[in-house]
This record gives C-alpha cells, structure tokens and sequence, in this order.
C-alpha cells in the first residue's frame, strides 16, 4: 500500500505539533507555577532542543512548498508500512517527552536527583537514541528527494 | 478506495472503519502513555521496579507492534490487553494502601524467590541484618538503684548546665545516683509565630505543676502529639513534634502529617493535578506551653525545625517530681507558644514564619488543644 507523501507528512506535522503544543503548554504552566525555582534556565535549556529541531525542519519543508502549485513530491508516495513506524516512533517520543516533564516534579527527591531538572537531564539518556531514531525516520519523509 | 486502516487519503470521504480504527489508534496510546507513567513511577521508586518496568514496558511494545502494524482488526485485542495490564498494576498498587508512591512489592510474593537469585531484589523478602536483633535493652541495663531526690529547687536553677549525671549511655553504664536535671528550653523564648495564654479556669483543680502538666499532656494526647518535657524558670515547658499542617491549620493525615519533606504529597487527583503545575510547600506547626509564675518576653532569636527537632530528642518524657510537686501559686501561667513554618521548593528549606499566617488561638482551636483542655 502506498500513500501520498504530502498526506504522509500532514500526517506527521499533525503528531509533532500537537505533542509539542502539550509538552510546550506543560512547561509554561510549570514555570509559571515555579516547579522549576531557580533552575528555569536549566528546564528551558533541557526542553527546547528536544522539539525545535525537528520542527523547524518541518516548518522549513512545508514553506518551501507552500507557494507551489505543483511540484514532483506530489507524485511520490510512501509504502504505509514505513510510513507507521515514523508514525509510531513519532508518537512514542512525543509521549516520553510529556511523560517526562509530567512526572519529573514526583520523581525528584526519589533516587533521580533531587530536583525535576535533574530528572529531566537523566532521560537524556533514553531520549537521545529514541530522538535519533525518530528524526532519521522524519528525514527520509521529509529531506529525501526521488521516486 | 477505502482503506483497512491507519491513512485516509484527504481527497476521500470518511468511512466507518478508518474513524473506528483512528478512534482505537487514539485509545491506544491513552492506554500507552498511562503504562508509560506508571512504568517510571516503578523506577521511579524502586531499582527492582526497573526490571518489571521495562518487563511490562517491552511486553506492552511488543504487542502494539504487532497489533498496530499486524495484519487487521489489531485493536480490538489489543486495547482490552493494554487494559488487563494496567488494571494488573493498579491491583498491586491498590494493595499496597498507599497509592502511587509505592514500590512494586505486591509482586515479591509471586516472583520474590526468583528475583532474589538473579536480581539481587530489594523486596521485603530480604532477611533484615543479623546485627538488628538485639537484646531487649531492659535485659541489659539494670534496673538502677532508686536515687535520692535532689535539693528541691536544684532542678529549677542552672538548668543551662547539663548534669553528667544525665547522659546515658548505649552500653547501659548510666549513673543513677543523682536525678538528672530536666534541659532547658531556649530562655527568653526564641520569637514565636503567635503566643497565647491560656484561661486559669481550663486548669481549675490543678494545685501543682505537675497536674497542670497532666491537663496539657492530656489534650495533646487526644490529638496524638508526641511531645517532651523541657525546663524554664520555675515552671517547665512541654513541647510537641514539629507536624506537617494543612493550609486552613488542621494537621495533616499520617504519614504526611510528620514528614518534613514537602516534596511528599497526597494522592487526590487535585494533589496530583496541584504538584504537576506547582513548586511544592507545606506548613509546620511546633506547640510549646510555658507554664511559669515568672515574667518573660521572646527574643529575637528565630528557631530552625532543627532546633525543634532538638527540643523533642533532648527533653524528658516526664516531668521529674521535684518540679511536678511543685505548687501552682496565682501568678503561675500556662503560655502557648506557635512556632509555624513555610517549606517551600525542592531544595526542602523549612523557614520559621514571624508572625504567623493566623492568632494563637486559632492555631489550638484547629490542632484540638483547646478542645482537649476543655475550652472552646
């Protein structure tokens, strides 16, 4: 089964935005409620480079399209099987980036550090290779060229 | 063309299954990101939860790919699955009786044995160390010879000075030969966040000191206070443990209650929701009643949870006879004190607030001292 690459993409911007919309909503809530005390800087610091990346790209690809009225990706199209494993590995990451900063003020103090920050430096280390796996998953939907 | 599953194309219409199957797709993941929580509040909470944590993790992984990206029809397996599972856990959760801060010993019983050879569990089925067990200490200090009672007054001047006499030791060898004088309370009083003293008439009948004190521990034994008895001139103070306060000043359930910790909360959905969108704080109550014919003001020296802390560990649990006998006069007082304190943060600073956020006489209304005292 094949689906159009435009639709494939929509499909994924829908997923990345809208987790970061929630991950994003969750630390502004967080900060304004002083979760983060002193460290603000530390969770911002923490935060963005796990979202903006990746959605800058994205943005970056749908202008680049956004003025044309055809173009040769319109023809192309994704075997759905690879298209649901950037699907699932998108939807995973987003999930652990919110599981992350929702559960960080009730870890804290428990065996992970003694502040969320430090909580969320620790999923660093299963953030990294799951965000690498998800970005190359995205790059070949995104920045590949050809039939 | 319609589609099994997964990717509507924009340019078709809506059919049933791909809005059932998108609609399961969404459930799915609810399901997902609920065991991802409770996943890491296991690792959170226990090194043995790591291991059934990502036992349950890579099971529930496992069946969603191949439910997800199988071959049709996936969710009406695995959502039910998925919450077979989750309902699994939150049986051993509910069993436990604390809510989600638990470690995951509701399973030991089933896997205990294994998990002790090859993870080197944590769980309760460890035998506690050999050296734990102890002698009972009645068995190992004898009962001391009755000791003559001091000057009267002895114990009422000087009590700056700790007496040898008092300190006893772990090995048993104490000294019985002399009372031990009672420690002293901080004197003048270290500033308090409010003061009261309270009505003579709640200690009518009391002719001594020492059925004052029977009054005051009396009260704070219906509201469950450990407490300890300390000096002052010509009189003695008894003060309670520091106590984790709710915000309107009632105490808080045990074990919150006496947890200095404000990074511990309760386990309501609105604690829940509070704690994920707020820095965590609590407040802290220490009671200490004077009672002294003597004149005294505070200082304006702050006190520490620390230091109340002291005052319960160093004090006596009761109040020695010499000064239990001594006679109530008409200018003897029964003064409470209210050191109240802010914890505020991850950082678990506890500070004294002066003055307090409400009167004295609030502050024994909602503890029940008043009550307990027989007032209103």
């Amino acid at each position: 089964m094949l689906v159009p690459l435009e639709t494939a993409r929509g499909r994924l911007a829908v997923v990345w935005f809208g987790g970061s919309a929630i991950f994003f909503i969750v630390l502004v809530l967080q900060s304004l409620g002083g979760v983060f005390g002193n460290q603000l800087d530390k969770a911002w610091a923490w935060a963005l480079p796990n979202i903006a990346p990746t959605l800058s790209l994205m943005i970056s690809v749908f202008a680049a399209y956004a003025l044309m009225t055809q173009s040769e990706e319109d023809k192309m199209k994704v075997r759905r099987t690879f298209l649901r494993l950037a699907f699932g590995l998108s939807i995973f990451y987003m999930a652990n980036l919110v599981l992350v900063v929702s559960i960080a003020p009730f870890t804290a103090g428990n065996g992970i550090g003694v502040h969320p920050v430090d909580v969320m430096h620790v999923s660093n280390f299963w953030l990294g290779p799951l965000q690498g796996l998800t970005a190359a998953a995205l790059a070949a939907l995104f920045f590949t060229k050809g039939n | 063309m319609a589609r099994d599953s997964g990717v509507q194309s924009p340019a078709e219409p809506i059919n049933l299954k791909w809005a059932v199957n998108t609609l399961a797709t969404g459930m799915a993941t609810t399901f997902t990101i609920a065991l991802l929580a409770l996943v890491a509040l296991f690792i959170a909470h226990s090194q043995t939860g790591l291991f059934w944590g990502l036992g349950v993790a890579s099971l529930a992984a496992g069946l969603t790919l191949r439910f997800y990206f199988g071959r049709s029809a996936q969710f009406s397996v695995f959502v039910p699955f998925t919450s077979i599972i989750v309902a699994l856990i939150g049986i051993v959760i509910t069993d436990t009786g604390k809510g989600l801060y638990v470690r995951p010993t509701g399973l030991a019983p089933l896997f205990g044995a294994y998990q002790l050879n090859l993870m080197g569990s944590d769980f309760a089925s460890s035998k506690p160390p050999a050296q734990a067990v102890r002698p009972p200490l009645a068995s190992a200090i004898p009962d001391p010879e009755p000791a003559p009672p001091p000057p009267v007054g002895r114990l009422l001047q000087g009590i700056d000075v700790p007496s040898p006499a008092a300190s006893v030791g772990i090995t048993g060898r104490a000294k019985f030969s002399e009372a031990p004088t009672l420690p002293s309370f901080p004197w003048p009083p270290p500033a308090a966040s409010g003061r009261v003293t309270l009505n003579p008439e709640l200690f009518a009948g009391s002719e001594t000191l020492g059925k004052m004190a029977n009054r005051l521990t009396t009260a704070l034994d219906t509201g469950t206070y450990e407490y300890s008895f300390l000096g002052a001139p010509a009189g003695f103070v008894i003060v309670s443990r520091i106590e984790r306060i709710e915000d309107d000043g009632t105490s808080m359930a045990v074990p919150l209650r006496w947890s200095l910790d404000v990074t511990q909360r309760g386990h309501s959905v609105s604690d829940i929701l509070h704690g994920l969108f707020s820095a965590p704080e609590g407040y802290f109550r220490v009671l200490a009643f004077i009672v002294t014919d003597v004149p005294f003001g505070l200082s304006d020296n702050s006190v520490t949870s620390g230091d109340t802390l002291s005052w319960l560990r160093s004090g006596f649990n009761k109040l020695p006879e010499e000064v239990a006998a001594k006679p109530r006069t008409p200018s003897t007082q029964c003064i409470a004190l209210i050191y109240e304190f802010k914890g505020q943060g991850f950082d678990r600073k506890v500070e004294p607030l002066v003055p307090g956020r409400f009167d004295g006489y609030y502050h024994l209304t909602k503890s029940g001292i008043l009550l307990g005292l027989g007032g209103r």
